[in-house]
């Protein structure tokens, strides 16, 4: 387990329909794992790589957008690092792999939303 | 002539019975369609460009293509595919583990829609985001001088909004209790003007 700084970047795979007329993201985008659970999976930035992070989506046409880890704890997320380890599969391992946790409502996902900012120039492949 | 009919879904072209039942007031196959939604009102009717339905077996919509051109028929056309769309999508399809429009989802979606449409509210503003929600739901969001507007409907078919009004106070409805069609119209009219 790494300790993530509030200052540490968090990056999170975006697929095309997240995205409104505008080029905002949508809040719909961090509506998921419904009650009781409450956790957004996110890879911290410095133990992975964009083209890594975006290409775990294992298709093509998603961005990668990028928050700091500090925007979710002040909305009262906790920000956990939380490495995937598949046993069978070691080559899906993920130990960038992260978790947005609490108790999640349709206003923190709007703010959520605000937070992020695309990383230019990165599609998965 | 130029029949839609394929491109609107399955039950809105059924049969006339059950078109009556889907279809509000404003398509009216019994009575060739003496009232128009609000969107068409000041539409300059002539007997080529009325729209009717076939007649049976078919009973399928039918609308002259002059209207096709009509905007909000466009809009609700392709809000319906889209619809379609969101509920086709493939399991994990935001890659974390996000699922396709529900059933109860789909048939709630498309009846808000047809409320949309004959409101007026489809198209309005052209501001309307239509997003599917990866837990199998679908969110509409709109934008306007009081402030933004989500409404999503979920798995469940339930709808739930939250409005950001312009001064930046937000107002939810509660995860328990849907919100009922006239007061989540209102709400949109609010917010878009």
């Amino acid at each position: 387990m790494t300790e993530i700084e509030d200052r540490d970047w968090l990056f999170r795979r975006l697929h095309p329909s997240c995205f409104k007329k505008s080029g905002a993201l949508s809040s719909a985008t961090f509506k998921v794992n419904s009650s009781p659970e409450n956790e957004i999976s996110v890879d911290l930035a410095r133990l992975t790589t964009p083209i890594e992070s975006v290409n775990r989506a294992g298709r093509l046409g998603f961005q990668l957008g990028k928050l700091q880890a500090l925007g979710p704890r002040k909305l009262g997320f906790d920000v956990v690092h939380g490495p995937r380890r598949f046993p069978a599969n070691p080559e899906d391992d993920n130990e960038a792999h992260t978790l947005i946790k609490g108790e999640n409502t349709p206003r923190l996902c709007k703010e959520l939303a605000r937070l992020v900012t695309i990383v230019e120039g990165v599609r998965s492949e | 002539m130029v029949t839609i009919a394929s491109r609107l879904p399955e039950w809105l072209r059924v049969s006339t019975t059950e078109a009556r039942m889907n279809i509000p007031a404003f398509w009216n196959p019994s009575s060739g369609f003496p009232s128009v939604p609000n969107v068409l009102e000041g539409t300059q009717w002539s007997e080529t460009l009325r729209p009717r339905v076939s007649e049976a077996p078919s009973n399928h919509l039918a609308v002259p293509v002059s209207l096709d051109h009509v905007s909000s028929y466009q809009a609700l056309i392709e809000v319906i595919e889209r619809i379609a769309a969101y509920a086709d999508l493939p399991d994990d399809w935001d890659s974390y583990g996000g699922v396709g429009l529900t059933e109860h989802a789909r048939k709630s979606a498309q009846n808000f829609v047809l409320e949309l449409f004959a409101e007026n509210l489809l198209n309005a503003g052209d501001t309307v985001d239509i997003l599917p929600v990866p837990t199998g739901g679908i969110q509409f969001e709109w934008a306007g001088i009081g402030g933004e507007i989500e409404v999503e409907i979920d798995h469940r078919g339930d709808v739930h909004s939250l409005i950001e009004h312009a001064d930046g106070r937000y107002e939810a409805s509660s995860s328990d209790t849907p919100v009922p069609w006239p007061a989540v119209r209102d709400q949109i009219r609010r917010i878009v003007g």
